[in-house]
């Protein structure tokens, strides 16, 4: 059987904020789209841990935005998914999916 | 509003000990997150309520940035600091030859025997001296390893000091199981002592690198 790399459980979420943030993913939107969405309390520490390793497996790729004053001029970097970051990422959802179909997760165990 | 007042800036201690576990790559990206969320959480809850946030999103971003840059090389960081002990241990043994030919040297060949002031002289440049090596030999050995580990200078030294620390914990205890002796007072302050050394060693090469790459990237900057 091929090895094929599927995404951590954080790299995941990550992954699912980027695609839906688009454009405006930098470090801070991805957070807050995190904490909004998967109630989750993450340092920015972590998000920038885990994109550079997506980055790393060039999952992802970045540019820098422009300096801005209420960052006391530093740039953004904003991110983005590559196609084999999608590809890794509809690859692990749906081994998710596959293995949770028939499996009654929210009547058991909510 | 007195909370974001033009003295209202994040905690410089947090953001410098963020710039210290970030590579180049990452820095201004994540000192400008912290920032902008900063002056959120000021604007909403006030200065105090800011500064408690940054203070913990620091520590908790120079962790986990610590932790991503061991896992991206943990047998190299750990050889690194095997060497960096290596360093440590026979540094230490040259400074005691040096120092012990040094003192003994024109003295032994011309009159065998010290007087009891020469005595006491001698011990005082001898223990000294040690003392110097103690501090010297450490940040020397913290210094060479972080300067070959470039981009993870703070995690091979923090790697190191751990080494060293428990190197020096097991062979007390060892020696003391053995012995059936009391630990000396000294012990932990010797062995605090020598990981804050090592620490600053790899602050030191890290800050170097830091205000170099600092410099680089504000002449690139267009004014």
């Amino acid at each position: 059987m091929p090895r094929r790399d599927y995404l951590g459980e954080f790299e995941h979420v990550v992954m699912l904020a980027l695609l839906r943030l688009g454009d405006r993913a930098y470090g801070v939107t991805i957070r807050q789209e995190i904490s909004a969405r998967a109630r989750r309390e993450v340092s920015i520490g972590a998000v920038y841990a885990t994109l550079e390793r997506l980055g790393q497996k060039a999952y992802v790729t970045s540019r820098l935005g422009g300096a801005t004053p209420e960052r006391g001029g530093r740039s953004k970097r904003f991110f983005k998914v590559t196609g084999k970051g999608a590809a890794a990422l509809v690859r692990t959802h749906s081994a998710l999916h596959d293995m949770s179909e028939g499996v009654a997760l929210v009547a058991r165990y909510s | 509003m007195t909370s974001t007042n033009s003295t209202a800036h994040p905690p410089r201690v947090a953001a410098w000990l963020v710039d210290l576990f970030s590579s180049d790559l990452q820095r201004e990206a994540i000192q400008g997150d912290l920032l902008e969320e900063f002056s959120e959480v000021a604007l909403r809850s006030g200065f105090p309520s800011a500064r408690r946030w940054y203070w913990k999103q620091s520590l908790k971003t120079a962790f986990k940035l610590g932790m991503a840059g061991f896992r991206t090389a943990p047998g190299l960081i750990v050889a690194l600091a095997a060497g960096g002990l290596l360093i440590q241990i026979l540094g230490f043994r040259l400074w005691v030859s040096i120092i012990a030919a040094l003192l003994d040297n024109t003295r032994q060949s011309v009159i065998p025997f010290y007087t009891w002031h020469e005595v006491k002289t001698h011990l005082f440049w001898y223990r000294n001296a040690m003392l110097a090596g103690q501090i010297l030999v450490p940040l020397l050995a913290a210094c060479m390893v972080a300067a070959v580990a470039k981009g993870m200078e703070m995690i091979c030294a923090i790697t190191l000091a751990s080494l060293r620390a428990a190197m020096v914990l097991v062979s007390v205890f060892a020696a003391l199981s053995i012995h059936d002796a009391r630990l000396p007072w000294s012990m932990p302050v010797s062995v605090c002592a020598q990981f804050m050394l090592i620490l600053m060693g790899g602050v030191i090469v890290r800050e170097a690198r830091l205000s170099r790459s600092k410099i680089r990237s504000s002449a690139l900057r267009p004014s």
